[in-house]
């Protein structure tokens, strides 16, 4: 079993459910990703920091109407890591069944 | 194994609802269908009362203004109908109408639908009448794949289903309006109640 795939960075739900999104989608909003993750604040600023420092997202901060908006978007070694990640998941549960 | 099926599951679930816009309702599709067959009826009355059966006199001005005023109000009606319920949908899903997908949306459709209106216009300015209802069949079906991307699969093949109609009705000239009224009317009615059972209830 290819166990090495199992990234740390997605180890729970949040940041798999954060790195799905990413993967779809060019960038989303801080405000976009926690009405989709249905999650607080400072809980999805964690998991979001933590997946920056393993260089997986990219952050940008501009002003949109003279509000500061925080978007995130997957880096490239990010989309790798996921869908190998993903990879990872499906042999599991093919060898499972 | 259990978590991890489920893990996969709720991302294919989260990649889906950030991508697409799913308030798309079944009824929109069934309300814009009875809008076009009424549509089709009326316009086929007309040119049974103007034309009989015979197709011996050219079409005049009145005539494209006719076909122009109710192709206006047949799309008027049919949007507003289309927005409404799509509008009812959202609020129940708790999103927005006007969001970023819906924007995609509206976008990828809105682009081979003005051209085709575009030519539409065209060809009518010049009196060419009979194609009329095969182009905007295929146009709208073009839009239909284009939009596709951002909203249910079903989509894609209601739109193959329209450009296959279209072509059909290209070639098939005299019965072209009931082309267009199979293609917007029937198809619409069936594909949203499909979609009505599938998705909303």
């Amino acid at each position: 079993m290819s166990l090495e795939h199992f990234h740390k960075a997605f180890e729970n739900k949040a940041r798999l459910g954060i790195m799905s999104i990413l993967m779809v989608r060019d960038n989303a909003t801080f405000g976009e990703l926690k009405e989709l993750l249905d999650m607080t604040d400072g809980n999805l600023a964690t998991h979001l920091k933590a997946i920056e420092k393993v260089g997986f997202l990219s952050v940008n901060k501009e002003f949109v109407d003279r509000k500061p908006q925080t978007s995130y978007a997957a880096t490239k070694s990010g989309r790798a890591a996921f869908e190998a990640h993903l990879k990872a998941l499906e042999e599991l549960i093919k060898n499972s069944l | 194994m259990e978590k991890h099926l489920q893990d996969l599951k709720e991302i294919r679930q989260l990649m889906e609802r950030s991508s697409k816009f799913l308030s798309l309702s079944g009824l929109s599709g069934i309300a814009v269908g009875i809008v076009a067959i009424v549509a089709a009826v009326f316009v086929y009355m007309r040119q049974l009362l103007v034309f009989g059966e015979s197709y011996s006199r050219y079409f005049n001005w009145a005539d494209r203004y006719f076909l122009i005023i109710a192709a206006i109000v047949t799309i008027v009606l049919a949007i507003i109908l289309g927005i409404f319920f799509t509008n009812q949908k959202a609020k129940k899903n708790k999103e927005k109408l006007w969001n970023k997908l819906s924007k995609k949306l509206v976008l990828a459709m809105g682009l081979p639908l003005i051209t085709g209106g575009f030519l539409c216009i065209a060809l009518l300015v010049h009196g060419i009448i009979w194609p009329l209802a095969g182009i905007t069949l295929v146009f709208y079906g073009m839009a239909l794949i284009n939009g596709s991307h951002y909203t249910y699969q079903d989509v894609y093949y209601l739109g193959i289903c329209e450009v296959i109609l279209g072509i059909i009705a290209l070639f098939w000239v005299g019965y072209s309006l009931l082309f267009w009224a199979i293609g917007f009317g029937v198809l619409h009615i069936v594909y949203g109640a499909r979609m009505y059972v599938k998705y909303d209830k």
